[in-house]
């Protein structure tokens, strides 16, 4: 249990020192990147375009909404890729592969946490009021991690048996990305096609960490719909992803040796 | 019977691999390929093996290129999954397949040390605590902080090999890792063997060097075209690896041969060793040869054998000159043949035994039964035969 918890860690580390390896700033640019998103956001959709007056903060609650995007796309698909990866590893000593996609997503959710620091500083600059709700990011974030990490289990075992997952998955990820509401806001979309939405968990968690971060005005889960049975529905797709993830990689995983 | 101290058990273990006969990666093949029935091969790398290693054995796998013994190698290891029977193993098994896996050129040699002991399972700690050691064994002291691509590639296999050593687990699963390195570096190794059979681990070495098998295991097995052929005795298993190197493959070997000549008057029911039947003998060896047949019709006849080395008969022998073989025609007729060795040369001789009437035409023959090897090499001899000669200098008088 130690050993693994010490490959883990070891992994992270060394993904996080390849990242930015031979780069002059180094992990600066951990930072710099989503500083420099948040500029050209700010300029475009507050100076340029104009919309989200309705909602107040509007830069800061773009700017959450992206990391959180951006953090769903980095872990899943390094998570995908990582077993491939790690290839020679696999098919010559015996590893937890499990312990393999979790480092992945480890390393994409610490860069999260550095780009979290950044919307907050970005808060205070755009004085955006601090308050107690922003702990509700705790359980938020972990139920992120929990969805990429079944998603990137699910992934890495289809891709070690057809490669061109990778690009199904982009195209996945284009039609999430509009799909989600990140660059609008939700009053512009018909309830109806909202209910559909919300059955996303990368939607329901964007949405709590706004409500959260920003401004009690963002809309919920609960301001689309009331109804028990369809709170039901959006954990059972929750859950369904965890278990399908799960159970598939379970089932596969003592065979990559022999596919890679 | 698995009994307390058996640490491996192996219990008719099947391998097979599924090839596809053009290799479907994407998505799109597949669909393509989908209802009209995939094409596929069926490979079986290990078919039915069954074995068992017991605690604090030195455990040697022994076979050809080929054979299968790195599949098997990798389902000991728990790599590859047996397609059908059990593998069990009490404890813990560190494979050692090839030394420095993970191994990053662009981190440090520090960095490298912590990154392949966790992929070897060390804990942090444990790590740490053998730090200075792993250093110290490798003779890397001033390198450390040296980026990995900048070593030679005989300073990574000493930092590799320092870390793997020092992985205390209860069985040790060696692969050939001694074909690297040069000689001094080797010689580091079989102290490490040594130290390893003193200290009672449990190691399974895979490797093709005979030598070492004779001098560190305690046990060994041969696998040859997927299957197990013998188990036992290091010495023994050597030397059957070394006979097997001198002929093709099992799936290419000629099966041997026993024939009636046309007229079929003589059927060769038996040719057999008797004596010393060891496969490897030496110069002061005599093999004996035992021939039972059946003679069809009463004739006269003879035999006789032709030795065959590389393809060549370099000594034949009839029996006419010395005994008059029984003409009359009947069952269980034997025929004993005493050949000295004394005047060969080291190397792999085949014998066979013909049989022929009077007017020399050929009656029966067998090939292939017997096969042995000379063993001891002596490096002033060479060729096919030992002839007593000498070299003597001469004085030399300056005028």
């Amino acid at each position: 249990m130690k050993s693994k918890k010490n490959l883990i860690k070891q992994l992270v580390i060394t993904d996080l020192k390849m990242r930015y390896q031979n780069s002059v700033l180094g992990y600066v640019w951990t930072l710099l990147k989503p500083l420099f998103m948040f500029g050209v956001l700010f300029v475009v959709f507050t100076q340029i375009f104009k919309v989200g007056k309705a909602v107040p903060y509007f830069a800061a609650y773009l700017l959450l909404g992206l990391v959180v995007w951006t953090f769903f796309v980095e872990a899943t698909v390094s998570g995908m890729h990582s077993i491939l990866q790690r290839g020679d590893m696999i098919r010559k000593i015996t590893i937890s592969k499990f312990a393999i996609v979790l480092s992945a997503n480890i390393s994409a959710l610490i860069n999260f946490l550095f780009n979290l620091c950044v919307v907050i500083a970005a808060m205070v600059l755009l004085s955006v009021p601090l308050r107690w709700e922003m702990l509700f990011m705790l359980p938020l974030i972990a139920f992120l991690f929990v969805t990429t990490l079944g998603i990137s289990l699910l992934l890495s075992t289809l891709f070690v048996k057809f490669r061109d997952m990778s690009h199904v998955w982009d195209v996945v990820v284009q039609t999430l990305f509009y799909a989600t509401p990140i660059l609008y806001t939700l009053d512009i979309v018909p309830r109806n096609i909202q209910l559909v939405q919300f059955l996303s968990p990368v939607t329901n968690i964007i949405q709590f960490m706004r409500w959260s971060f920003i401004t009690p005005e963002a809309p919920t889960i609960i301001d689309v719909s009331t109804s028990p049975i369809y709170y039901g529905i959006v954990l059972s797709v929750f859950i369904t992803i965890l278990m399908v993830g799960a159970l598939y990689f379970k089932k596969h995983s003592k065979f990559f040796a022999e596919e890679i | 019977m698995p009994t307390s101290d058996t640490i491996i058990s192996v219990e008719n273990v099947t391998k097979t691999f599924i090839l596809p006969t053009e290799k479907k990666g994407s998505l799109k093949q597949h669909l393509i390929s989908f209802g009209g029935g995939r094409k596929t091969k069926k490979f079986t790398a290990l078919n039915n093996i069954s074995f068992e290693i017991k605690q604090g054995e030195f455990f040697g796998i022994v076979g050809r290129n080929g054979s299968g013994k790195s599949t098997l190698l990798k389902m000991l290891a728990g790599i590859y999954q047996p397609t059908k029977g059990k593998i069990k193993i009490n404890g813990k098994l560190t494979p050692f397949i090839e030394l420095g896996i993970g191994f990053n050129p662009e981190l440090t040699g520090k960095e490298n040390i912590f990154l392949n002991g966790a992929i070897l399972g060390l804990t942090e700690k444990q790590v740490i605590d053998l730090y200075d050691e792993i250093v110290d064994f490798a003779e890397l002291k001033k390198f450390m902080d040296l980026k990995l691509k900048n070593y030679s590639s005989g300073m990574q296999v000493r930092l590799a090999f320092s870390i793997a050593i020092r992985a205390q687990t209860d069985i040790l699963l060696l692969d050939e890792v001694l074909a690297v390195g040069d000689e001094n570096f080797q010689q580091k190794c079989f102290r490490y063997f040594d130290q390893l059979k003193k200290s009672g681990r449990t190691v399974i070495l895979v490797t093709h060097d005979m030598s070492t098998v004779k001098k560190y295991c305690t046990r060994a097995i041969l696998i040859d075209s997927s299957k197990l052929l013998l188990n036992g005795k290091p010495e023994m298993i050597a030397n059957e690896y070394s006979l097997s190197m001198f002929e093709p493959s099992a799936d290419k070997r000629s099966s041997p041969e026993s024939n009636s000549g046309d007229d079929k008057l003589v059927d060769i029911k038996e040719v057999s060793r008797i004596g010393n039947t060891d496969k490897v003998l030496t110069v002061n060896d005599v093999v004996n040869v035992k021939v039972r047949y059946l003679l069809k019709t009463s004739t006269k006849h003879y035999c006789g054998y032709s030795l065959i080395r590389d393809g060549i008969s370099v000594a034949e022998h009839n029996s006419t000159e010395q005994i008059t073989l029984n003409p009359k025609k009947g069952n269980n007729k034997s025929v004993e043949l005493i050949m000295p060795l004394v005047n060969l040369q080291p190397g792999s001789y085949e014998l066979n035994i013909a049989f022929f009437d009077f007017n020399k035409q050929l009656i029966g023959y067998s090939s292939g039964f017997i096969k042995f090897i000379i063993d001891g090499e002596d490096p002033t001899r060479g060729g096919v035969l030992k002839i007593d000669s000498e070299w003597l200098t001469l004085e030399v008088h300056s005028r």
